[in-house]
Protein backbone atom coordinates (compact mmCIF):
# COMPACT_ATOMS: atom_id res chain seq x y z
CA UNK A 1 0.00 0.00 0.00
CA UNK A 2 1.54 3.01 -0.95
CA UNK A 3 1.49 6.00 0.94
CA UNK A 4 -1.38 8.39 1.93
CA UNK A 5 -3.67 5.40 0.51
CA UNK A 6 -6.09 6.24 3.53
CA UNK A 7 -6.67 9.62 2.10
CA UNK A 8 -8.28 8.12 -1.26
CA UNK A 9 -10.30 5.52 0.67
CA UNK A 10 -13.79 7.73 0.63
CA UNK A 11 -12.75 8.92 -3.15
CA UNK A 12 -13.00 5.69 -4.41
CA UNK A 13 -16.43 5.49 -3.05
CA UNK A 14 -16.71 9.40 -4.33
CA UNK A 15 -15.84 8.23 -7.73
CA UNK A 16 -18.04 5.35 -8.02
CA UNK A 17 -20.97 7.30 -7.44
CA UNK A 18 -19.98 10.26 -9.74
CA UNK A 19 -19.65 12.69 -7.18
CA UNK A 20 -16.03 13.49 -7.80
CA UNK A 21 -14.94 16.31 -9.89
CA UNK A 22 -12.31 18.70 -10.93
CA UNK A 23 -8.97 18.71 -9.18
CA UNK A 24 -9.79 15.87 -6.82
CA UNK A 25 -10.87 13.53 -9.96
CA UNK A 26 -7.74 14.15 -11.41
CA UNK A 27 -5.54 14.10 -8.41
CA UNK A 28 -7.37 10.62 -8.04
CA UNK A 29 -7.08 8.87 -11.46
CA UNK A 30 -3.37 9.77 -11.13
CA UNK A 31 -3.35 7.84 -7.60
CA UNK A 32 -4.83 5.18 -9.13
CA UNK A 33 -2.52 5.04 -11.94
CA UNK A 34 0.25 4.06 -8.98
CA UNK A 35 -1.28 2.60 -6.77
CA UNK A 36 -2.42 -1.21 -7.09
CA UNK A 37 -4.34 -1.48 -3.44
CA UNK A 38 -6.45 1.39 -4.35
CA UNK A 39 -7.39 -0.14 -8.10
CA UNK A 40 -7.88 -3.41 -6.37
CA UNK A 41 -10.29 -1.77 -3.80
CA UNK A 42 -12.12 -0.14 -6.48
CA UNK A 43 -12.47 -3.02 -8.79
CA UNK A 44 -14.05 -4.54 -5.53
CA UNK A 45 -16.73 -2.06 -5.73
CA UNK A 46 -17.15 -1.56 -9.00
CA UNK A 47 -17.81 -5.54 -8.85
CA UNK A 48 -20.36 -4.84 -6.21
CA UNK A 49 -22.34 -2.21 -7.34
CA UNK A 50 -22.64 -4.30 -11.04
CA UNK A 51 -23.96 -7.17 -8.76
CA UNK A 52 -26.33 -4.67 -7.17
CA UNK A 53 -26.96 -3.07 -10.46
CA UNK A 54 -27.85 -6.68 -12.23
CA UNK A 55 -30.42 -7.41 -9.86
CA UNK A 56 -32.92 -4.01 -11.02
CA UNK A 57 -35.62 -3.55 -10.80
CA UNK A 58 -36.35 -5.25 -7.39
CA UNK A 59 -39.98 -5.22 -7.76
CA UNK A 60 -42.99 -4.47 -10.08
CA UNK A 61 -46.05 -2.47 -9.37
CA UNK A 62 -49.02 -4.49 -9.15
CA UNK A 63 -51.61 -3.79 -12.50
CA UNK A 64 -54.02 -3.50 -9.81
CA UNK A 65 -52.58 -0.62 -8.39
CA UNK A 66 -51.59 0.94 -11.76
CA UNK A 67 -54.92 0.82 -12.83
CA UNK A 68 -56.66 2.95 -9.34
CA UNK A 69 -53.42 5.40 -9.78
CA UNK A 70 -54.35 6.11 -13.18
CA UNK A 71 -58.22 6.40 -12.55
CA UNK A 72 -57.64 8.80 -9.22
CA UNK A 73 -55.08 11.12 -11.69
CA UNK A 74 -57.73 10.81 -14.70
CA UNK A 75 -60.76 11.90 -12.01
CA UNK A 76 -58.51 14.59 -10.72
CA UNK A 77 -57.82 16.26 -14.16
CA UNK A 78 -61.69 15.81 -14.88
CA UNK A 79 -62.90 17.71 -11.71
CA UNK A 80 -59.80 20.63 -12.32
CA UNK A 81 -61.23 20.59 -15.75
CA UNK A 82 -64.70 21.19 -14.94
CA UNK A 83 -64.11 23.73 -12.05
CA UNK A 84 -62.39 25.68 -14.68
CA UNK A 85 -64.77 25.44 -17.17
CA UNK A 86 -67.55 27.02 -14.15
CA UNK A 87 -64.83 29.38 -13.70
CA UNK A 88 -65.12 31.23 -17.53
CA UNK A 89 -68.53 30.49 -17.53
CA UNK A 90 -68.91 32.77 -14.42
CA UNK A 91 -66.74 35.88 -16.53
CA UNK B 1 -50.55 10.14 -19.01
CA UNK B 2 -47.14 12.28 -18.72
CA UNK B 3 -46.09 14.59 -16.03
CA UNK B 4 -45.84 18.36 -17.66
CA UNK B 5 -43.88 21.60 -15.96
CA UNK B 6 -43.25 24.34 -16.59
CA UNK B 7 -39.68 26.53 -17.29
CA UNK B 8 -40.38 27.13 -13.52
CA UNK B 9 -39.85 23.74 -11.90
CA UNK B 10 -43.33 23.26 -11.49
CA UNK B 11 -45.62 20.17 -11.97
CA UNK B 12 -48.57 20.84 -14.53
CA UNK B 13 -49.61 17.20 -14.90
CA UNK B 14 -49.29 13.91 -13.09
CA UNK B 15 -47.92 10.54 -14.76
CA UNK B 16 -46.89 7.40 -13.58
CA UNK B 17 -43.78 7.00 -15.09
CA UNK B 18 -42.23 6.49 -11.44
CA UNK B 19 -44.76 3.89 -10.31
CA UNK B 20 -43.08 1.26 -10.02
CA UNK B 21 -39.84 2.92 -8.61
CA UNK B 22 -42.23 4.15 -5.85
CA UNK B 23 -43.75 1.13 -4.99
CA UNK B 24 -40.10 -0.20 -4.71
CA UNK B 25 -39.40 2.29 -2.19
CA UNK B 26 -42.48 1.78 -0.59
CA UNK B 27 -41.71 -2.08 -0.57
CA UNK B 28 -38.42 -1.27 1.35
CA UNK B 29 -40.04 1.17 3.85
CA UNK B 30 -42.56 -1.22 4.43
CA UNK B 31 -41.58 -4.67 3.76
CA UNK B 32 -45.24 -4.92 3.10
CA UNK B 33 -47.06 -5.40 -0.30
CA UNK B 34 -50.38 -3.85 1.18
CA UNK B 35 -48.63 -0.98 2.65
CA UNK B 36 -46.99 -0.28 0.34
CA UNK B 37 -50.00 -0.21 -2.18
CA UNK B 38 -51.58 2.02 0.35
CA UNK B 39 -48.21 4.53 0.61
CA UNK B 40 -48.18 5.09 -3.35
CA UNK B 41 -52.11 5.96 -3.15
CA UNK B 42 -51.46 8.31 -0.59
CA UNK B 43 -48.72 9.93 -2.45
CA UNK B 44 -49.97 10.16 -5.80
CA UNK B 45 -53.19 11.45 -4.24
CA UNK B 46 -50.85 14.47 -2.29
CA UNK B 47 -49.01 14.88 -5.25
CA UNK B 48 -52.18 15.69 -7.10
CA UNK B 49 -53.65 18.01 -4.19
CA UNK B 50 -50.33 19.94 -4.36
CA UNK B 51 -49.43 20.14 -8.02
CA UNK B 52 -47.91 23.08 -9.09
CA UNK B 53 -45.81 23.97 -6.07
CA UNK B 54 -41.85 23.68 -6.69
CA UNK B 55 -40.20 20.30 -6.13
CA UNK B 56 -38.08 20.61 -2.99
CA UNK B 57 -35.47 18.16 -4.25
CA UNK B 58 -34.63 19.53 -7.33
CA UNK B 59 -37.06 17.53 -9.34
CA UNK B 60 -39.93 15.59 -9.89
CA UNK B 61 -38.55 11.86 -8.86
CA UNK B 62 -36.60 13.04 -6.05
CA UNK B 63 -40.36 15.37 -5.20
CA UNK B 64 -42.33 11.72 -5.31
CA UNK B 65 -39.93 9.73 -3.08
CA UNK B 66 -39.68 12.88 -0.48
CA UNK B 67 -43.69 12.73 -0.53
CA UNK B 68 -43.73 8.43 -0.50
CA UNK B 69 -41.00 9.10 2.92
CA UNK B 70 -43.47 11.60 4.48
CA UNK B 71 -46.30 9.69 4.27
CA UNK B 72 -44.51 6.35 5.81
CA UNK B 73 -43.34 8.53 8.26
CA UNK B 74 -47.00 10.15 9.41
CA UNK B 75 -47.80 6.30 9.72
CA UNK B 76 -45.49 5.07 11.72
CA UNK B 77 -46.44 7.62 14.26
CA UNK B 78 -50.30 5.96 13.99
CA UNK B 79 -51.18 3.33 16.36
CA UNK B 80 -50.70 -0.30 14.21
CA UNK B 81 -53.36 -2.77 14.27
CA UNK B 82 -51.14 -4.89 12.70
CA UNK B 83 -47.78 -4.93 13.97
CA UNK B 84 -45.27 -5.94 11.41
CA UNK B 85 -41.00 -5.30 10.35
CA UNK B 86 -40.08 -3.81 7.88
CA UNK B 87 -38.21 -6.26 5.11
CA UNK B 88 -39.11 -8.74 7.39
CA UNK B 89 -42.62 -10.35 4.61
CA UNK B 90 -40.99 -9.17 0.87
CA UNK B 91 -38.07 -11.44 -0.04
CA UNK B 92 -38.57 -12.58 -3.62
CA UNK B 93 -38.66 -9.52 -6.58
CA UNK B 94 -40.50 -9.62 -9.93
CA UNK B 95 -37.35 -9.23 -11.48
CA UNK B 96 -36.96 -12.90 -10.47
CA UNK B 97 -38.04 -13.88 -13.88
CA UNK B 98 -36.19 -11.26 -16.10
CA UNK B 99 -32.94 -13.03 -17.76
CA UNK B 100 -31.43 -12.03 -20.68
CA UNK B 101 -32.64 -14.70 -24.08
CA UNK B 102 -29.25 -15.27 -25.04
CA UNK B 103 -28.18 -16.98 -21.86
CA UNK B 104 -27.68 -21.06 -21.72
CA UNK B 105 -29.08 -22.97 -18.61
CA UNK B 106 -26.36 -22.82 -16.75
CA UNK B 107 -26.17 -18.77 -16.88
CA UNK B 108 -29.44 -18.62 -15.97
CA UNK B 109 -29.23 -21.04 -13.04
CA UNK B 110 -25.56 -18.81 -12.16
CA UNK B 111 -27.68 -15.51 -12.76
CA UNK B 112 -30.41 -16.29 -11.01
CA UNK B 113 -28.12 -17.87 -8.02
CA UNK B 114 -26.30 -14.44 -8.02
CA UNK B 115 -29.32 -12.07 -8.03
CA UNK B 116 -31.37 -14.18 -5.05
CA UNK B 117 -27.97 -14.20 -2.99
CA UNK B 118 -27.57 -10.06 -3.75
CA UNK B 119 -31.53 -10.11 -2.85
CA UNK B 120 -30.99 -11.88 0.11
CA UNK B 121 -28.01 -9.68 1.39
CA UNK B 122 -29.91 -6.20 0.72
CA UNK B 123 -32.97 -7.52 2.46
CA UNK B 124 -30.59 -8.32 5.85
CA UNK B 125 -29.20 -5.38 5.81
CA UNK B 126 -30.56 -3.10 8.73
CA UNK B 127 -33.50 -1.05 7.65
CA UNK B 128 -31.32 2.75 7.56
CA UNK B 129 -29.06 0.68 5.08
CA UNK B 130 -31.28 -0.80 3.08
CA UNK B 131 -32.81 2.33 2.39
CA UNK B 132 -29.30 4.07 1.15
CA UNK B 133 -28.72 1.22 -0.88
CA UNK B 134 -31.74 0.84 -2.47
CA UNK B 135 -31.82 5.24 -3.17
CA UNK B 136 -27.88 5.37 -4.49
CA UNK B 137 -27.84 1.55 -6.22
CA UNK B 138 -31.11 0.78 -7.48
CA UNK B 139 -32.37 4.76 -8.08
CA UNK B 140 -29.21 6.04 -8.91
CA UNK B 141 -29.86 9.54 -6.54
CA UNK B 142 -26.91 11.60 -6.05
CA UNK B 143 -25.58 12.45 -2.17
CA UNK B 144 -27.54 15.67 -2.61
CA UNK B 145 -30.81 14.19 -3.50
CA UNK B 146 -30.31 11.13 -1.08
CA UNK B 147 -30.14 13.80 1.68
CA UNK B 148 -33.11 15.98 0.56
CA UNK B 149 -35.43 12.93 0.57
CA UNK B 150 -33.86 11.68 3.93
CA UNK B 151 -34.16 15.12 5.33
CA UNK B 152 -30.49 14.47 6.29
CA UNK B 153 -26.85 16.05 5.55
CA UNK B 154 -24.78 14.49 2.81
CA UNK B 155 -21.91 13.54 5.11
CA UNK B 156 -24.34 11.16 6.73
CA UNK B 157 -25.59 9.41 3.32
CA UNK B 158 -21.49 9.20 2.45
CA UNK B 159 -21.11 7.67 5.54
CA UNK B 160 -23.75 5.17 5.88
CA UNK B 161 -23.51 4.13 2.13
CA UNK B 162 -20.03 3.15 2.87
CA UNK B 163 -20.92 1.26 6.09
CA UNK B 164 -23.81 -0.48 3.93
CA UNK B 165 -21.17 -1.32 0.80
CA UNK B 166 -18.48 -2.56 3.73
CA UNK B 167 -21.72 -4.81 5.10
CA UNK B 168 -23.11 -5.78 1.85
CA UNK B 169 -19.96 -7.43 0.80
CA UNK B 170 -19.13 -9.15 4.04
CA UNK B 171 -22.59 -10.57 3.56
CA UNK B 172 -21.84 -11.64 -0.09
CA UNK B 173 -18.35 -12.89 0.53
CA UNK B 174 -19.57 -15.25 2.99
CA UNK B 175 -22.63 -16.69 0.99
CA UNK B 176 -19.92 -17.61 -1.80
CA UNK B 177 -17.59 -18.98 0.52
CA UNK B 178 -20.50 -21.05 1.51
CA UNK B 179 -21.37 -21.94 -1.88
CA UNK B 180 -18.43 -22.89 -2.91
CA UNK B 181 -18.37 -25.50 0.36
CA UNK B 182 -21.80 -26.60 -0.68
CA UNK B 183 -20.30 -27.32 -4.32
Amino acid sequence: MMKGCDRYRAATQFYLDRELSGSDLEDFLAHLEKCKDCRARLEAEEKLSALLHRSRPLYLSPDALRLRITHAAEAFHDVIAHEAGLRVDRL
Amino acid sequence: MSWRHGEDGRVGAISIEYLDRLYSYALVLTGNPAEAEGLVEKTYVHALRVMGQPWPCGNMKGWLFTILRGAWLNQLREPRKDPQMAGTEVVDGAANCIVEPSMCSRDIYASKVEAEQVRWAFHELPSDLREIVFLREYEDFSYQEIACVLEDSVVTVMSRLARARAKLREMLSTAAARAIHLE
